[in-house]
């Protein structure tokens, strides 16, 4: 009995290939599987070719795996492709199949007609997951649940007829097919899973930590998170403002930020560049905002519809002049939430920008995951002063030099706090200066919130065995094709962990002794450069030697980084 | 915390040069704040970047110093989030009709409740004397020395064509009247612009104090409708050399119109529930 399968959509945009794997994905959730997945488009809104990929398994998995055991090909490029594919049984309707592989089997189903039984030809793409789900023996009526589910906003015939597609095409499968249908043993004892991608569960965690005020521009692949705020702005009182341009958006969240609403601004990697001095801003005020910086691949426009790890430096070094930014990388969906919540958090004790930089790959991407269980979480707001407290503190130093370089803050409103936020270097009270001597202090005030950040930074940790001959060092989005790509190494005889990097800045404390407890060290990075590799050597010294570095605008995946690690292996010992 | 004198430069009074048409502005937003209900600790002056967009070092309210060009949102943002605070915007003509263009368009179109008072000089006075985007056609200055070759753009007219809530004028050599204009702004229930004509004396030769004084014209209040805005266009257009001064346009809006109030967002204590949000996601 197979422990996974892997299906894959491929059609035309506009076809409802989408929306196709987004209800097979819910039916195999539903049916108690695991699932990961990814969705490829081209930038386009009709024509172009996409796929969806999904990935349901009996255990937990963290990527959406590589070949696929079924193709559905929706339109004949699809097709055309299905060797390339190395899928193994290929559903297919227009076209004939090219016959030169037979280890293929090519399975037929008459797609527009059955759809057009049913209604309308355009649900065809109802008609193959019905198949599919048969072949996959996932059960029919949870199938018909899930598009009730995902149409409720069409009228009832519609949904009535949707349904009735998907029906005929399981009938068909089950009628024509019987000996391709497989059977995989749901998972035992797993508690409540959601189904969802990191972008929504970035906007629930910054819900969840009470952020009230989002400013943003639209920009692929981070609108989600702008989508998903605005419609919780009624039921959780937000305010959410798709504004004119990006140094709007994050000016405009720095000022709430100043008022005392916790703030964010989602975008990609051309809006961030925007909002630089905007960020040297937050940090010279001290002003705390959260951002979210969903990268793809540049430079430039770059590819707006894939994933890549090329910002890492642009992030680290946004804005102009030296100042406290803390910068966060999640590497699992559950990581897009508990981040994004403990982000704002992290904005009002270190009163400083907080960037969460994430990718296509996990942001975009629907996986199934448990619930977040959080019996103990408190918000921290900080230090906030009441007005009770500024009586005592007469004449008011905003920017009090302290030991930890925190300064208490008041708000606008409070009697007693009045003071003068200045972008430029300022005193205590917040009036201008120029004096070297004040400079020098505010400037290494400023940057011992840093200090006191990296102490509290969670330490970076080993996935896998703590002995292992390799260690595949990497972050964000590749972690999750990284340590299942260990695993197989492991099993097939290199023992293999992985570390991935979650905290850019600070860095985790642990990190020189942790690498250099290394025995060999490789880099796993969707960039050209190797940056998480430069910023490694930059703090600790450390060169890694051995890189897997990709730059082509796909996610990676554990078979690749596998054949790559061995790649490493006999280009050493030639 | 070093003791300040009278002659540092970020002492406790403005560093602007003798005679400079800030200090007539200066007076004259001290004097509205003065009548006006809200308590200091209630104000907020967000400045820009530039001589007069410093003048938040010297307020006795909250006060920012932002960045060039944007106030208006950052102002926009604290408004937001405490809407019982009195906010103002002071900026420049560079900052507000050149690089923060963008934002005063999209201002006038979200109608925040701010005073956004602009301190027109027609030339950038803080990096030493380029010409703004209000400066004359055939203007001298460091960066266009063999004169300026672009017209001034309007931005009285622009902002009454898009109807903003209240457009007026004032001029940093009539403090009374500047001050009256201010103080109907800041009970203005949205956005409401204030142009402020000013010499800058050292950069700006040809706009001098007298230049601009025999200029300007105050607007006839009884023959002028204020709630018209094509009346308000006309006199915006004015092209005879005259600078009318004055409320130009304050068009009685329906309660539609208003910008949502929205509540204060800045005291959350506790996490927000997420019950329905994870039902929504959740497969079965």
């Amino acid at each position: 009995m197979p422990s996974e399968l892997i299906i894959r959509i491929c059609g035309t945009a506009g076809q409802g290939v989408d929306l196709a794997g987004i209800i097979l994905t819910n039916t195999c959730a539903a049916a108690k599987f695991h699932v990961f997945t990814n969705a490829e488009h081209y930038n386009s809104i009709k024509g172009g070719h996409n796929s969806f990929q999904l990935r349901m398994a009996s255990r937990p998995v963290w990527s959406h795996g590589q070949n696929p055991h079924i193709l559905i090909a929706m339109d004949p490029w699809a097709l055309e492709s299905a060797i390339a594919s190395k899928a193994k049984y290929v559903l297919y309707d227009l076209g004939n199949p090219p016959d030169a592989n037979s280890d293929i089997h090519w399975l037929h189903i008459p797609m527009r007609k059955i759809a057009q039984d049913a209604g309308n030809e355009v649900m065809k793409n109802m008609v193959c997951i019905g198949a599919c789900a048969a072949l996959c023996s996932l059960p029919i009526d949870e199938l018909r649940r899930q598009i009730s589910r995902f149409l409720n906003k069409k009228n009832e015939q519609v949904v009535a007829q949707n349904m009735e597609s998907a029906a005929l095409g399981f009938a068909y499968a089950e009628q024509n097919f019987p000996s391709y249908l497989h059977h995989m043993s749901a998972p035992q004892n797993i508690g409540p899973l959601i189904v969802s991608n990191g972008n929504t569960l970035a906007a629930l965690g910054a819900i969840r930590a009470g952020c009230k005020f989002v400013a943003a521009y639209p920009m692929t692949p981070s609108s989600t998170i702008l989508h998903v705020m605005a419609d919780h702005a009624n039921t959780h009182e937000l305010s959410v403002h798709h504004v004119e341009d990006e140094i709007a958006a994050a000016t405009m969240a720095i000022g709430a930020g100043i008022a005392g609403a916790r703030a964010m601004v989602p975008t990609s990697g051309g809006g961030y560049a925007l909002m630089g001095e905007a960020i040297s801003f937050a940090g010279m005020i001290e002003a705390p905002v959260v951002f979210f910086q969903v990268q793809r691949p540049g430079p430039s426009t770059g590819l707006p519809t894939r994933t890549g790890q090329g910002d890492l430096r642009q992030v680290l070094h946004a804005g102009q002049g030296c100042f406290p930014h803390i910068i966060l990388s999640p590497s699992t969906h559950e990581e897009c939430y508990v981040f994004a919540r403990k982000a704002f958090d992290l904005a009002d004790r270190y009163q400083c920008p907080v960037t969460v930089l994430m990718e296509k790959y996990l942001a975009e991407n629907l996986a199934s995951l448990p619930q977040p269980q959080e019996p103990n979480y408190n918000l921290d707001r900080g230090e906030l002063l009441t007005e009770k407290q500024l009586k005592n503190l007469q004449p008011f130093r905003r920017y009090q030099i302290t030991p930890d370089g925190i300064s208490p803050r008041s708000l606008p409103g409070q009697n007693g706090g009045i003071h003068t936020a200045s972008s430029y270097e300022h005193r205590e009270d917040g009036s201008g200066t120029e004096d070297p001597s004040e400079v020098a202090a505010q400037n290494a005030k400023r940057m011992r919130k840093m200090e006191a950040a990296r102490a509290k930074t969670p330490d970076a940790i080993i996935h896998g065995s703590a002995e292992a001959e390799l260690t595949l060092i990497c972050w964000g989005g590749t972690t999750g094709a990284a340590r299942e790509a260990a695993e197989r190494l492991t099993n097939n005889g290199i023992a293999t962990n992985c570390l991935p990097i979650k905290h850019l800045s600070p860095l985790p404390p642990n990190m020189q002794d942790i690498l250099k407890k290394i025995q060999r060290p490789v880099l796993v990075e969707g960039n050209i450069l190797g940056l998480l590799g430069g910023l490694l050597r930059q703090h600790t010294g450390i060169v890694i030697q051995d890189r897997i570095l990709d730059a082509s605008g796909r996610p990676f995946t554990a078979d690749y980084i596998e054949q790559a690690v061995h790649d490493c292996l006999n280009a050493q010992s030639l | 915390m070093n003791a300040l004198t009278k002659n540092d430069p970020h002492g406790r009074t403005p560093n602007w040069c003798p005679g400079c048409g800030n200090f007539g502005i200066y007076a004259a937003v001290n004097q509205a704040l003065a009548q006006c209900e809200a308590k200091p600790h209630q104000t907020v002056i967000v400045g820009g970047i530039g001589c007069g967009a410093n003048l938040p070092y010297w307020s006795s309210t909250y006060g920012i110093n932002s960045l060039h060009g944007r106030p208006i949102p950052v102002a926009t943002g604290i408004a937001m989030a405490n809407p019982s605070l009195t906010v103002l915007v002071v900026a420049g003509d560079g900052d507000t009709y050149g690089i923060g263009i963008g934002h005063l368009i999209h201002a006038i179109r979200r109608d925040t409740k701010l005073t956004c008072i602009v301190f027109n000089n027609g030339v950038y006075g803080l990096t030493k004397g380029q010409a703004s985007p209000t400066a004359e056609r055939g203007f001298l200055g460091p960066s266009t020395p063999f004169g300026n070759e672009n017209p001034p753009l309007n931005p009285i007219a622009l902002a009454i064509t898009m109807n903003a809530g209240f457009v007026a004028r004032g001029f940093a050599g009539d403090i009374p009247y500047l001050r009256d204009i201010i103080i109907q702004a800041l009970q203005h229930p949205g956005f409401a612009l204030i142009d402020v004509v000013q010499p800058c004396v050292t950069f700006n030769k040809s706009s001098s104090h007298a230049a601009c004084q025999s200029r300007i014209r105050m607007i006839n209040e009884s023959a002028h409708d204020s709630s018209n805005q094509l009346a308000a266009l006309a006199l915006a257009l004015t092209n005879d050399g005259s600078i009318p001064i004055g409320k130009l346009y304050n068009p009685i809006k329906h309660p539609e119109t208003k910008p949502r109030t929205l509540q204060n967002l800045t005291s959350v204590k506790e996490s927000t529930d997420l019950k329905n949000s994870w039902k929504k996601i959740s497969p079965i």
